[in-house]
């Protein structure tokens, strides 16, 4: 007891300094889970983001399929409608695609243009069918064979994304 | 404010310093090029040439169609850009020049 009496100070500083390290150890574990947290919404919106991408790259191979076959039946109209939608779908796609795969987002941009082009074309195909040529439907479907192969491309290097 | 003439006569420069990415289009006579999110389409109607200026969504925002020496010159430049006319031309003086005497 004599002890205690002589050394209560220094048990009130050895509390003093457990008390410190117990508040630090929990201030430490707070931010972690606060970090976890923000981690993990990220992680979520992010997979997010890819799944909607990843429907849109379906939803645009599928349009484009269409496309190529309303063309060969020369339904211009439908066609325009097709075209419109691929493009929207396209501008969609571009806005989740990842930083990471920033060569799939500049061909995703570079076809925006040629759907364009292509929706110009299908205007006056529509309105003067005699000006279609053969080559111009090759060529539109040249065009869009060559999109389609992007998108898929771009469409497994987000999986391969997702698994890692 | 930037007028579409000058957008016409910075792309002639551009052009001729082989810093613009032409692409050829599914329209023999149509090529695009795409800076960023915005591209233009330069494309041959006629007399005339018209270039469009688009954004991101493709969308038309502006254009000019006319018949100028300076227009056309750009589309001739974008044409053996898109097509990559000087390398093929070049090609074929190497394969030319390479056939026996």
């Amino acid at each position: 007891m004599d002890y205690f009496a002589e050394n209560w100070g220094s048990f009130v500083g050895l509390l003093g300094l457990l008390a410190s390290v117990g508040g630090l150890v929990y201030a430490l574990l707070a931010r972690r889970a606060a970090r976890s947290a923000e981690q993990a919404a990220r992680e979520a919106r992010q997979a997010l983001t890819h799944t909607i991408g990843s429907i849109d790259v379906e939803r645009a191979v599928a349009l484009i399929t269409r496309l190529i076959e309303v063309q060969r039946q020369g339904n211009w109209n439908y066609a325009l409608a097709l075209y419109r939608d691929l493009r929207r779908t396209l501008s969609e796609i571009e806005t989740s695609i990842p930083p990471d795969l920033a060569d799939h987002r500049d061909s995703v941009r570079e076809a925006i243009p040629q759907i364009t082009a292509m929706i110009n074309m299908a205007n006056r195909f529509r309105d003067e069918s005699s000006d279609i040529r053969p080559r111009d439907i090759s060529n539109q479907n040249e065009i869009l064979n060559g999109i389609q192969s992007g998108l898929e491309m771009l469409q497994s290097a987000m999986l391969h994304l997702d698994v890692q | 404010m930037v007028e579409m003439s000058d957008i016409v006569s910075k792309l002639v420069e551009r052009t001729e310093q082989d810093m613009v990415p032409w692409k050829p289009t599914a329209d023999d006579a149509t090529f695009a090029a795409s800076f960023g999110g915005l591209s233009v389409l330069l494309s041959k109607e006629g007399a005339f040439v018209k270039l469009s200026v688009l954004d991101e969504k493709g969308t038309e925002i502006d254009y000019t169609s006319i018949q100028s020496y300076e227009i056309r010159e750009l589309h001739s430049l974008a044409r053996r850009k898109a097509l990559g006319t000087d390398k093929r031309l070049a090609e074929l003086m190497d394969a030319l020049n390479a056939l026996p005497l």
